[in-house]
């Protein structure tokens, strides 16, 4: 191996794995990628300086639109964030109709990695049974919160629309029905070959350099940590409600897979748990609009991983300062250990994709293809992620 | 005694005055503010002592009579947010990330959203703006306004 030459291989920044453009470069050797460097920024928007002169608000609504897959999540962590400042109680119902949004926010946006992943892997068959599934998820959240992307349903002291029984039944019978095939779909996983093959033992980050390296999400739990926001600092419901922290321990993309077809199992539980246990009452109290000086963190589980909000108030209706950190990039320092061959482990070109798809990247909210080195000749060449796929799919 | 009274407690047993201030907000969210003399070794104390791993991120402020630089770290559900304090006209601030890894990418943010150098960080490139991004212009400091960096955008493309 040694004797071959070293070349880079950028990949990107246009078009990778989720059609967001992001930067990595991969130094080879032949076939074997030896070493990745991230460079993401490219989808910067300045979204936390333009928040320092909009009302809190209007930001509830950008924050919402850091992310078009997981919003939902940011748009909590702020209310949480000014509600803690401000110090008062939310109404119990608004935090049980603020679960059942995050939970059915994880589901659809696990079905939508799941699809995604398999179309990396080249199992298209599976990409489109899941997606098909996943328009249950989508019609129902547009039936309860009435959008099916931007849910605008939490809201500073609350939420913005209450749950009436009959949705509540119309959402556990699509709940019903999606347990019943994710059950499928999770054999399918465990037993299909195609996806074994491909996926075992494959974009490797063992339990110490995630706990190092600070990881977060599915991404952590699939190496044997059981960091969950939800259950180490339970928020909204949370408390009172019962699940499992999914962790698997073979540190491959496998048990990505299989730690987020789990969470889509429990995530289905809190759900019938919460419409199970909600109490009646009011979904919302009337805070102030300037919020007293003084700070706060919000944080909660996104689909991706931990999402943390510090916000910093100065007695006025607009924050002072307010910081957003998304879990793509707490994982993206992971990503090149996953790309870099050791020992027995070998990173071949054709997985970079899945490799770098199975932390499940959302560039929007970090920010932000491949670059392949050849080191040896000082040669380098750019492939898109679908160049990547249809070299090694021919093969 | 909740644990989130034992740290601030542990903390202030170590630190004394040097702890400028520690306060428990609520259940599982801890402020602590040191100055940036104390604030590494507080961080080795946390990780050493404590058994804190995980840095969630760190945020920084410009007040616009110093900067702080917070570390937000996860310890069994607490969030412990440690202020260090940096004058403005010096801003330099030591390095964590060879205490936690994690912390790496959150340093370079720090450093090119605000300007604050970050002393023994191995690698201080751009990590969200562009490469030919203009030098002493750090967008998240108070005294750069909005309309300055829109003019930027227009000028430049």
């Amino acid at each position: 191996m040694s004797s071959v030459d070293v070349v880079d291989i950028p990949v990107g920044p246009q078009h990778p794995a989720l059609k967001e453009p992001i930067n990595i470069t991969c130094f080879v050797e032949g076939e074997h990628v030896i070493g990745a460097r991230v460079r993401v920024g490219y989808n910067h928007r300045g979204i936390e300086k333009a928040g320092e002169n909009q009302s809190y608000i209007q930001n509830l609504y950008i924050a919402e639109r850091i992310c078009g897959i997981c919003g939902v999540v940011h748009a909590f962590s702020l209310a949480q964030a000014t509600e803690d400042i401000i110090g008062k109680e939310i109404p119990r119902r608004a935090d049980y109709i603020r679960t059942i949004a995050l939970e059915l926010n994880r589901i659809h946006s696990h079905l939508l990695w799941l699809g995604v992943a398999a179309h990396e892997i080249g199992f298209d068959t599976l990409f489109m049974y899941v997606w098909r599934d996943r328009e249950l998820v989508m019609d129902v959240i547009e039936d309860i919160m009435g959008n099916r992307v931007t849910y605008a349903i939490v809201t500073i002291g609350g939420v913005r629309r209450d749950i009436p029984p009959e949705k509540a039944e119309r959402l556990l019978r699509v709940m019903d029905v999606l347990e019943e095939k994710m059950k499928k779909y999770r054999q399918m996983c465990i037993e299909e070959k195609t996806l074994r093959m491909r996926a075992d033992g494959v974009g490797i980050l063992r339990k110490e350099d995630a706990i190092a390296l600070c990881a977060v999400g599915p991404t952590t739990r699939a190496s044997g940590v059981p960091f969950d926001v939800r259950a180490d600092d339970p928020h909204a419901a949370y408390d009172e409600i019962p699940f499992n922290v999914v962790t698997y321990d073979t540190c491959d993309v496998t048990a990505r897979i299989l730690v987020r077809v789990d969470e889509i199992l429990e995530s289905i539980n809190i759900i019938k748990e919460a419409i199970k246990k909600m109490p009646e009452g009011p979904i919302r109290v009337r805070l102030p609009r300037v919020v007293q000086p003084g700070e706060g963190v919000g944080r909660t589980e996104a689909p991706r991983g931990e999402v943390i909000h510090y916000v910093k108030s100065n007695g006025t209706d607009r924050p002072f300062r307010w910081k957003v950190r998304a879990p793509t990039l707490a994982n993206m320092l992971s990503v090149p250990v996953m790309l870099t061959s050791r020992g027995d482990y070998v990173v071949h070109i054709a997985d970079v994709p899945i490799t770098f798809a199975s932390i499940d990247p959302c560039i929007s909210c970090t920010d932000r293809a491949v670059r392949f080195i050849d080191v040896s000749k000082g040669k380098s060449w750019v492939w898109t992620f679908s160049q990547i796929k249809r070299i090694y799919w021919r093969r | 005694m909740t644990l989130e009274e034992e740290v601030v407690e542990r903390l202030k047993a170590k630190f004394g005055d040097r702890i400028l201030e520690a306060k428990v907000q609520r259940a599982r969210r801890i402020f602590v503010t040191v100055d940036r003399s104390t604030y590494k070794e507080v961080v080795k104390f946390l990780k050493d002592e404590i058994g804190v791993t995980h840095v969630s991120t760190m945020s920084g402020v410009d007040t616009l009579e110093r900067f702080e630089v917070i570390p937000h770290f996860s310890y069994k559900g607490i969030v412990i947010s440690v202020r260090s304090i940096i004058p403005r006209d010096d801003p330099v601030i030591d390095t964590i990330s060879d205490v936690i890894p994690g912390a790496l990418f959150y340093e370079k943010e720090i450093h090119e959203m605000f300007g604050i150098d970050i002393k023994g960080h191995p690698d201080l490139s751009h990590l969200e703006l562009p490469d030919d991004w203009p030098e002493g212009l750090y967008p998240l400091r108070k005294d750069v306004k909005l309309e300055d960096l829109f003019k930027l955008t227009k000028e430049e493309r």
